[in-house]
């Protein structure tokens, strides 16, 4: 629990002021291009970089987990055939599980 | 009663409007969160907490995930942070929209800003060249469903989660799929699917590296492969100015 309060209060505040920046009549930032396309980049990095372990363990046994691969690859087939966030949660949580009990 | 007072009542009840049909989509990402925060361990206050704070739906979802991974508190703040930066370009993009605004006005404007809110807002105004509302209270009717239909939904979703199990193999699983569904609505180009699988790759290969570095390595790896992909692809099509 040490830090979660910290850690929010900060990202609170910091957000808060992301909000801000224009609205509050600030000079406007002249924020470079290469730094805004990067920016850009920075979602699809960050879901993938939390996607991709934790349904493709690599690590020491660099075993793929069979359960895990195949909720992994039939969610993906579900958000990009169907676009509906809830489709592929449902039909992921539901593989997982039935996937689990085999 | 004077103009001014009954103009600010339409604008806002057209705001209210306008930013309602979109919650439906909000719901189940808040109940997703409540639920993974509570398997994690944290209380109803500190799960609530950050969605009263922090107020972000997808970085609070990656914070507790991060969080759960427990990355140094740095790279935490600084990875939320960062992927909260979209919320200065909607900034950019509203503020000349709604003029000037100070004090309390301005603090509610700001810590309304979403995805939702922005969206619905910028729309209208940009689709009406002779907007009949008024445009500050407008937004903030329009803004405003966001923030009750998630606070709700965060609720209910801890609410509900205490009754599964902490640590539930199957509700771990909830974030990376939220996460998935989220990856596929963006990788939908060229520039896009070379970040996600650049920074996939590198952050399987770098998961057994200390202190997360596997992770912000991952990310920078795909920003900067992204970047590439886009100079690449804008090269390739004689384009002079970047798209």
């Amino acid at each position: 629990m040490n830090g979660y309060w910290l850690a929010i209060i900060v990202v609170g505040i910091g957000t808060l002021c992301l909000r801000l920046s224009f609205v509050a009549g600030g000079e406007r930032i002249k924020m470079p291009i290469w730094f805004r396309r990067a920016i850009a980049f920075v979602p699809p990095a960050v879901l993938a970089s939390l996607v991709a372990p934790a349904f493709f363990r690599g690590g020491p046994e660099q075993t793929l987990n069979p359960q895990q691969a195949l909720t992994a690859v039939a969610a993906a087939f579900v958000a990009w055939r169907f676009r509906s966030d809830i489709l592929t949660i449902g039909v992921g949580l539901a593989l997982f599980y039935f996937l689990g009990k085999l | 009663m004077s103009p001014f007072r009954s103009c600010w009542r339409r604008s806002f009840i057209a705001g209210l409007l306008a930013g309602s049909p979109i919650q439906l989509g909000v719901m189940p990402f808040g109940i997703v969160y409540g639920v993974i925060a509570r398997s994690l361990g944290l209380s109803l206050a500190a799960s609530q907490g950050m969605s009263l704070i922090v107020f972000a739906g997808s970085s609070q979802l990656m914070f507790l995930d991060l969080w759960k991974e427990q990355v140094p508190l740095a790279v935490l703040i600084g990875t939320t942070l960062v992927v909260n930066f979209r919320h200065v370009m909607y900034s950019a993009s509203i503020a000349p929209q709604l003029g000037p605004q100070t004090g309390i006005r301005g603090l509610l404007a700001g810590y309304l800003l979403t995805d939702e809110g922005y969206g619905v807002s910028i729309s209208r105004f940009l689709s009406c060249p002779e907007f009949p509302f008024d445009k500050y209270w407008f937004y903030i009717g329009a803004a405003l469903p966001t923030w009750i239909v998630w606070q709700i939904s965060c609720l209910a979703g801890a609410l509900a989660g205490s009754f599964i199990p902490q640590g539930n193999e199957v509700i771990a699983m909830a974030a990376p799929l939220v996460f998935l569904s989220l990856l596929l609505r963006v990788v939908r180009d060229k520039p896009n699917i070379a970040a996600a699988v650049a920074a996939g790759t590198t952050a399987i290969a770098g998961a057994a590296l200390p202190y997360k570095f596997g992770f912000i390595l991952a990310v920078f790896v795909g920003v900067i492969a992204g970047c590439w992909a886009k100079a690449s692809k804008d090269a390739h099509l004689g384009r002079k100015e970047p798209a």
